[in-house]
Parts: C-alpha cells; structure tokens; sequence
C-alpha cells in the first residue's frame, strides 16, 4: 500500500492528483500489440469478405427488384379482378291515388332533390299509383333525404329501397388504388351492367315486369332513357317491350314533332332500306325470352312476328307490318293502328299518324351496321320502346312458317 | 482513398497505449473494457476508408472509442449486439487488459472514476490521459459549448479528489 496516500505529507491527494494520474498513464501494453496487429489484420480480411458478400447480396437484390418490380407492375395492371360495388339506390313506392296533395308534394320533391321517379302501375293493385326511382351511388346523402321526406307523404303504400350493385372487374392495381387507398375515380358501371345490376334489384323487389333502358350522360349521373336517345328525349323508361304504357309529359312529342316536320318524304326506292329488317331480331331487357322475325311476304310487304317463349313453348303473334301503298309510300300497321312512312336517313325511319294522338309516331333507330335498334312509340303522354340486337344463331324460320300455315287469317294486311 | 490494415497498425501503433488506457479508464471491468476496445476497433477498421485525414487518426479513434462508451452504457442490456456477429465467432480478440492492477493509486483513481457521471469521466479522461486540448474533447464529445466542456472538466476534477480523499481516508 502506498503509504502517501493517507499521511498529509506533499503526496496527499488533494494537492497531487497529477501522480495518480501518471500511475495509469504509465501503464503499458506494448506487449500486447503484435496480437492485436494479427487481430486487426484478420479482422480487416473478414470485414472485405462480409463487404464482397453484401455487395453481391445488394447486386442480386438490384437484379430481383428490376425484374420483379416490373414483372409485379405488369401482371397487377393486366390481372382483372371482379368484385360487387353499389351504384345507386332503387327508391319504389306506392301513393293512394286519392292523395293528390302528395303528389303535388312528389312533384315539389323532385323539383327540390333534382331526382326523376317513374310512374306505374303495379299490376293487381288498382287504387295505388307506384313510383320507382334510382339514384346513383354518389349522391347517397341525398337518397336519404328523398327517403325522408317520401316518408312524410300521405298515402303512401309501401317504401322499398335496394341497393343496386354491379361487378366491377379491372386490374389488381387499379383495385388496390380505388379500393384500398380509396384514391382516384371509380368506373362507372356501363350501360349494360347497370342494367343487369337493375333489373337484379327490380327482380327482387317483384318489379320484374318492367324493362329498362340506361344511359350515362355526360356527368356520368345515371338517368333513366331510352336508349340511343339524347336527355332531351328522355324522361320515361320504364316500359314492357309489347305493352305496358307509362305516363309521361308531352316534350317528347313535341320534339318528336318537329323532327318530323323537318323532313321530306321519301320515295320508292327509299323504302329499300327496310331490307335490313329481314331476318331475327333478339328483345333486350325483357323477362322472357323474346325474338321478332321480319319476313317479306310479297314484293310490296313485310311482316314482323313476335316469338315469346314462356316454360319453352314459343308463343307466336304478328307485330308490326309495312305494305308499300300505291302512293309511293308505306304504310305500317301494329295492333290495328296505321302510321304513314314520313321520312328516313341513316339514322332513324319516322312514321306518323293523325288519328290515335297516343300512339301519333313510331322512330326507328338502327345503329350504323344494323346490329342493333330501338322501336319507340311515343305520342300524348305515352311511350313504348323496344330494344332489339341481331340474331343470326336462331333460326325461326320454320317455326315462323308453320305459323303462318296454321294461321292464315292473322295475315291479311 | 485506398487503405489496408496495415496503415491501420501504423496509425494505431504510437497511441495504442493511450487508447488501451482510455477504454482502462472508462470500463467498470477488464471484460467491458475489452468489449469496447473490440467494438472500436472494428467500428474503426470498417470506417478507416472514410477517414480524410491520418494526421486526425487519434481524435478520431477516440471520438469512435467515446460513442461506443456511451452507447455501451446507455444500452447496456443489448450491449453484445453491438459487436459484429463475427467478431466472436471467428476471430478471437486478444486477451489486452488480463494483467491485475496492483498499484494502489491506480486502483484508487479508477475506482473513483467509476463514480463520477460518464461524461464527466470521458471528459477527464481524454485531457488527461488523451492529453487533448479542450477543444478536441468538445468535439470528440460532440458538445456545442467549449465552457461546458471546461466545467465539465473541473467538476470532475473536484469530485475525483474528493473521492480519492474518502477513499485513503476510508483505508487508513
């Protein structure tokens, strides 16, 4: 023991801290040195090698990203997957017909809401006028206050609100960026599978019976149209392909009209064009299956027969007919009814008539390689339209014929 | 700039003792004191190529041996993780620090040392046996303030004085 420390003399650590200080200074570990030389040297041989390693670990890292990233990239824009979106809200209800103040309140509604329902009858239930509406899946705030306020009406039979979905099938990518980061805007469902989506709900509710026609304008708001036809034309839709009448307001005729008015007639040769009628024709949106069949059934008529089939046994009537009249024209008959050929371009054939204001015009409009028309009968509140596509895998020939032996008094024009 | 470990030795060479009495100095044992060293010595072995300038091997060492201090104490649990995994897997480090202490005053000093707060004995260490100047021990320390490096200093001064006192007063 070091007998400085405790003794007060000169080496008392209070004044001479400096020597303890020297005391570890002095140590030594020279001899140690060439043992941590050879550590060092391994070490840093070791540190190379794990270096060497990581940089080749980082290079295939480098290789399997570049390929990977873009492979990954590729199959997520082009691999489609489907899933279930809403679109919209189904709105059907039922007013006494007796509440007129309700409608009236209806009719301020729709004002107020900008929101179009479609009347008609529920069949079997005489005394309730039924309403049906959709309002698309963006506008969800307002369904619940149209819900609201329907409520509130007198009279009122019975409220159903479904919600509409449709199959939405793009790329995994653009499903994680709408779906998951909620990012970016949504396809709107297409015409057709809205309609499918539609007429789903419509089933379910029991309003199978009504046929549908959808159109997306251009503010991609769903509103219900014929198709092919522009908004300006549209306010009714909701129509049985051979029947079913609904009430509408009379722009369309007057626009009808003056469609009319501003075209010339047509002669002889013009009437050619009806040639593309020849053959089967499929009715879209109806509940069963149903098919029209032109036929010429000499040089100046054609005739179209409506094939319906209902528990597969075909259900055969006569439709429309056009008889080339003496007078350079055609005349075209369905349910008794005649309208005058008027005028014809590319676009749409028109026929008038004078006497039944209900049913005053019919418009037909084929697409431009007639694959596809609408047949619309309009006039005094009343529409009626038809889809139809082109089936040339259907042969109803035979059927057609066997028909006409049978039931040679259906064809007298 | 390229360097191999032999340029390494040759830097390590004229401060070696210094360094092993630093790590000496700040350990609580020969083990920690060796673990420092060891994790030094590779954390300075694999950042010897960014060293710009040779002249600046020492502070640089030091500032290296200072941060794993620190960092050995303030995460002593995971204290071992710091070692690269290889280091003692493969290599066995040298057995530096195995002779016993049997001069009194060291023992006296380093026992004091390990009461004092862990800067405070960095710093007292790195201008005594370092043999730094103030402002090398504010930047090896990282400190902004070169008065609270000097403070930090005669605090520690103070209170090593006041222990060793005790503990000769304790002895005898």
């Amino acid at each position: 023991m070091d007998k400085n420390i405790g003794n007060g003399s000169s080496e008392n650590p209070k004044n001479k801290l400096d020597v303890y200080w020297d005391a570890v200074r002095d140590r030594k570990y020279d001899h140690s040195f060439p043992a941590i030389a050879d550590w060092i040297t391994e070490a840093n041989r070791e540190i190379k090698k794990i270096r060497l390693r990581q940089k080749k670990r980082r290079r295939r890292l480098t290789w399997f990203a570049a390929v990977l990233i873009p492979a990954f990239l590729v199959v997520s824009c082009t691999y489609r997957v489907e899933r279930v979106e809403k679109s919209g809200t189904l709105i059907n209800f039922g007013i006494d017909e007796r509440e007129k103040g309700s409608f009236q309140m209806l009719s301020s509604l729709q004002q107020m809401f900008t929101f179009k329902c479609y009347e008609f009858l529920y069949p079997g239930q005489s005394g309730i006028v039924s309403f049906i509406s959709f309002i698309p899946g963006k506008e969800q705030d307002k369904a619940l206050s149209i819900t609201r306020q329907i409520k509130l009406l007198h009279g009122l039979r019975k409220l159903d609100i479904s919600p509409v979905k449709y199959n939405v099938r793009e790329s995994l990518f653009l499903t994680f960026f709408h779906r998951t980061l909620r990012l970016g805007k949504q396809e709107n469902p297409r015409g057709k599978e809205l309609v499918d989506g539609i007429r789903a709900a419509l089933n379910k509710e029991g309003l199978g019976f009504l046929s549908i026609n959808v159109l997306n304008d251009s503010d991609a708001n769903i509103s219900f149209t014929p198709a092919n036809r522009t908004p300006s034309t549209s306010n009714s839709t909701f129509l049985n392909p051979d029947s079913l009448a609904v009430n509408k307001n009379g722009s369309t005729v007057d626009s009808a009209k003056r469609e009319i008015n501003g075209r010339t007639p047509a002669d002889r040769e013009k009437l050619q064009l009806f040639n593309w009628l020849l053959g089967t024709w499929k009715v879209k949106f109806v509940p069963h299956l149903t098919y029209h069949h032109w036929m010429r059934m000499n040089d100046s008529s054609l005739i179209c027969y409506i094939i319906k089939y209902q528990d597969d046994e075909p259900d055969i009537s006569v439709g429309f007919s056009i008889k080339y009249s003496a007078t350079d024209s055609a005349i075209l008959s369905f349910r008794g009814i005649e309208w005058t050929f008027v005028s014809a371009n590319d676009k749409e054939i028109i026929f008038k008539n004078e006497i039944t204001p209900k049913s005053a015009n019919v418009k037909w409009s084929p697409d431009d390689k007639r694959k596809n028309w609408e047949s619309v009968i309009f006039g005094e509140k009343n529409m009626e339209v038809v889809n139809l596509v082109r089936d040339e895998n259907t042969n109803l020939e035979n059927i057609v014929k066997d028909f006409i032996s049978k039931h040679p008094d259906k064809l007298k024009l | 700039m390229q360097r191999n470990s032999e340029d390494f030795i040759e830097l390590l060479k004229p401060i070696y003792n210094d360094a092993l009495n630093y790590c000496n100095a700040l350990a609580r044992n020969q083990a920690d004191a060796k673990d420092l060293l060891q994790d030094s010595l590779l954390k300075a072995l694999e950042n010897f190529v960014n060293l710009k300038d040779e002249k600046k091997f020492k502070s640089w060492l030091f500032t290296i041996l200072t941060r794993r201090y620190y960092a050995m104490y303030h995460k002593a649990v995971t204290q071992k993780k710091l070692l690269n995994e290889f280091s003692y897997e493969t290599i066995e480090f040298p057995h530096v620090f195995q002779t016993e202490m049997n001069e009194e005053k060291q023992k006296a000093l380093l026992d004091s040392l390990n009461l004092i707060s862990e800067k405070e004995r960095s710093a007292i260490v790195l201008f005594e046996i370092g043999r730094f100047s103030m402002e090398e021990i504010r930047m090896i320390q990282g400190e902004k303030s070169l008065s609270a490096v000097k403070s930090r200093i005669t605090r520690a001064r103070i209170k090593l004085k006041e222990l060793i006192l005790g503990i000769a007063k304790s002895i005898y």
